[in-house]
């Protein structure tokens, strides 16, 4: 029975003209398996086993298959077969013999790939040389470079190996082992073609020193009183103690802060390099820590980390100001539009101009019957008790307050000049109440009011006036300028009162209120003279 | 692997915060002696040699997870071979031996008491690793000088032995 075993390292490569010997390596268990075995090698197909003569090119020695030396007719299958009495194995290999590539002193797809790093001292080895090593064979192994002899003081030949001292990038390239081989009387070249890879990473020159790796000189955001936290990493070569602190002009943070900025206790992790990391806790950022140079030492290398308020978002402070004024703005509106009467007549509490009177009341002498009720209860009874009792105004209301015997045209004249406003109180013509049938008067006072003294008119309507063509033109102006206030009020209790929106609108044109005016009723006459008119 | 450290720990610590935790696979690592032996499976045992290129093909990368439970400081290594679905393991003997177990090194990660017999901790000297085994401090990961020999434990590195190696991240 047989055991065909597959192995994966059946491959075997040899240049031409160079001995090869095959180990059929056996697995301890096979072995045992085959206790007092028989160990034979065959040529593919072959029935007759490989010869154990010396002499002979192609033999076997022992376990071994020899080539002294291949030729490229040997490239082929081979198996070694091991076995027993009752069962055997059989392992395959497959050689290969090639020739060096044109030009060159070696084959391109023949090598053994060995990697080193860049460092001071690194080895490469000449492999695969254990079988041709006996007491003929002890000459020393000459290697090659891009096939030429290597020369050079860095490289120094120990046994199989090759030792690089300063092993850099530029040491990467095909290296040739060689040396020779003594059998039966003749000499055969073993060579190995060896591909070496410096890697990249210049650990021997990055090994040399320490390195900070957070913080780098940066400053990073920490808002008022909270905690920060930064780790101060350091790579660094093992066994180089270098001891990493964290201080502040040049003092470690543990003895100026009363326990509130701490160092913590190193951690340090090995790898390719040494890792170590420090912590800085900064337990409640304090205004007096921006700015400031939290430094990290490690050895003689030191970086610092600083702190800074965090910026305040500009965007979202500009919507902000924005939308806050534009609400502003809409509130201020919208009480000016609600509230505007209510505020001037507050404001004006504080003005004072000498005047007298605060407003002049002309109104039409009414000869028909049934207007007269309207009117006089408004002018006489409505006006002074809203606008004098309830509000303060002193007015002045010919027929109440002018003196009896008194010339009209002066006392009109006077008057509107102690006067603020002109108050002028209209009845429809439908109502058939003849319009200020006293026209001088009228005249002249609204004359005085525009043109002399610039007296600002308030037009009361006692009732919806539709036509002012019968008016005169000054009327028709002031109408058409100011406009008019229409009393839609009757008498009863509420049409009294100066917070109804009639009044409040009057009040709006009335001049401010003075706080003197309590002493202009002292002057001569017109209260007194009122009531006893009334009466 | 440093890397290593933090996508298994620190991830494995955060656990709570990721209620998916991402699938992980071990970190795969080419190991050569200082003679540029490489390792490969010759039937059922893992030997060092030199490998021609056209033979590259056979070498055993091993396979890496952390070992959790163990000081991070000293890198703990679980390590296998095999993408990872053969441990390598010192055994439980009293005098322990370096064989293949068929586990895997994720499983490994999280059955405390298991791993300790697949984890070696990684020293490191600037240029070469070493790998002492966990569970026999002492006792170090070794080649033969000779091409083709199973590699091994020593207790007594740098004589005989080849007990340093580069491992390099593939």
């Amino acid at each position: 029975m047989v055991h065909d075993v597959l192995r994966n390292q059946s491959l075997v490569s040899v240049l031409v003209g160079e001995p090869l010997a095959i180990e059929c390596f056996l697995d301890k268990t096979l072995a045992l398996q085959h206790m007092n075995y028989n160990l034979n090698w065959y040529k593919n197909g072959r029935k007759m086993s490989v010869t154990q003569v010396k002499h002979s090119r192609i033999h076997q020695h022992e376990n071994m298959l020899w080539f002294i030396p291949a030729t490229l007719e040997d490239s082929g299958s081979y198996a070694c077969v091991v076995g027993n009495l009752t069962s055997c194995s059989k392992i395959h290999f497959s050689v290969l013999v090639f020739k060096n590539t044109a030009g060159l002193c070696f084959n391109v797809e023949f090598f053994y790939a060995q990697e080193i790093p860049a460092s001071s001292n690194e080895k490469i080895v000449c492999p695969h040389l254990e079988s041709f090593r006996d007491e003929k064979n002890t000459l020393p192994i000459h290697w090659y470079k891009e096939c030429n002899l290597i020369e050079n003081e860095r490289f120094l030949t120990r046994n199989d190996d090759l030792i690089i001292t300063g092993v850099n990038v530029n040491d990467s390239g095909h290296y040739l082992c060689k040396r020779t081989y003594r059998h039966m009387g003749k000499e055969y070249n073993i060579s190995r073609n060896i591909y070496v890879t410096v890697l990249g990473k210049s650990w021997f020159y990055s090994l040399k020193k320490t390195e900070i790796l957070y913080p780098r000189n940066n400053t990073i955001e920490a808002k008022l009183g909270s905690n920060v936290i930064v780790d101060c990493n350091v790579s660094s070569v093992k066994d180089n103690s270098i001891g990493i602190s964290w201080r502040v002009n040049n003092t470690l943070v543990n003895f100026l802060f009363m326990g509130r900025v701490q160092e913590g206790i190193e951690d340090s992790f090995l790898d390719e390099y040494l890792f170590s990391t420090v912590r800085l806790n900064i337990t409640e950022v304090k205004h007096e820590d921006y700015g400031r140079q939290f430094v990290c030492l490690a050895g003689e290398v030191a970086a610092y980390i600083a702190l800074r308020q965090p910026v305040r978002n500009f965007q979202g402070y500009l919507i902000g100001g924005l939308l806050a004024s534009v609400s502003v703005i809409a509130v201020v509106l919208l009480i000016y539009k609600f509230f505007k009467i209510d505020v001037v007549l507050w404001y004006r509490k504080f003005f004072s101009d000498g005047k007298i009177y605060d407003a002049y009341v002309l109104y039409p002498k009414i000869s028909k019957i049934d207007c007269i009720y309207t009117l006089d209860c408004f002018v006489l009874q409505v006006l002074p008790e809203v606008l004098e009792r309830q509000c303060g105004y002193n007015l002045f209301i010919r027929g109440r307050d002018d003196l009896p015997g008194k010339a009209v045209v002066s006392v009109v004249d006077e008057a509107i000049k102690q006067s603020r406003r002109l108050i002028i109180v209209l009845v429809p013509e439908s109502s058939s109440c003849s319009l200020l049938e006293d026209i001088s008067t009228q005249q002249l006072a609204v004359y005085n009011a525009l043109i002399r003294d610039g007296i600002k008119v308030i037009l009361i309507e006692l009732d919806k006036i539709k036509d002012y063509t019968n008016m005169t033109e000054s009327i028709r102006y002031i109408k058409q300028k100011h406009g008019a206030l229409r009393w839609k009020g009757d008498f009863t209790r509420k049409s009294y009162s100066a917070n109804t929106r009639f009044w409040k609108n009057v009040r709006y044109q009335m001049p401010p209120r003075h706080p003197t005016s309590s002493e202009l009723h002292l002057l001569p006459t017109t209260l007194n003279t009122v009531q006893t008119t009334e009466t | 692997m440093v890397q290593l450290f933090k996508e298994f720990l620190d991830e494995f610590l955060e656990g709570s915060n990721r209620p998916v935790p991402r699938q992980k696979t071990p970190y795969h690592y080419q190991i050569r002696d200082t003679s540029h032996k490489a390792f490969y499976l010759r039937d059922t045992s893992l030997v060092a040699a030199n490998l021609q290129v056209d033979n590259a093909i056979q070498e055993e990368k091993v396979s890496v997870v952390p070992n959790r439970m163990l000081e991070r400081k000293k890198c703990p290594l679980i390590l296998g071979i095999k993408g990872g679905t053969q441990g390598l393991s010192c055994g439980t003997a009293e005098q322990p031996r370096l064989q293949l177990e068929d586990v895997h090194l994720l499983n490994l990660f999280h059955t405390d008491k298991e791993a300790k017999r697949f984890t070696f901790f990684k020293t490191y000297d600037g240029s070469t690793h070493r790998f002492e085994a966990a569970a026999y401090p002492g006792w170090f990961l070794c080649t033969s000088p000779q091409d083709n020999e199973p590699i091994s434990l020593t207790a007594q590195p740098g004589q005989a032995t080849i007990t340093d190696f580069y491992f390099q991240r593939k």
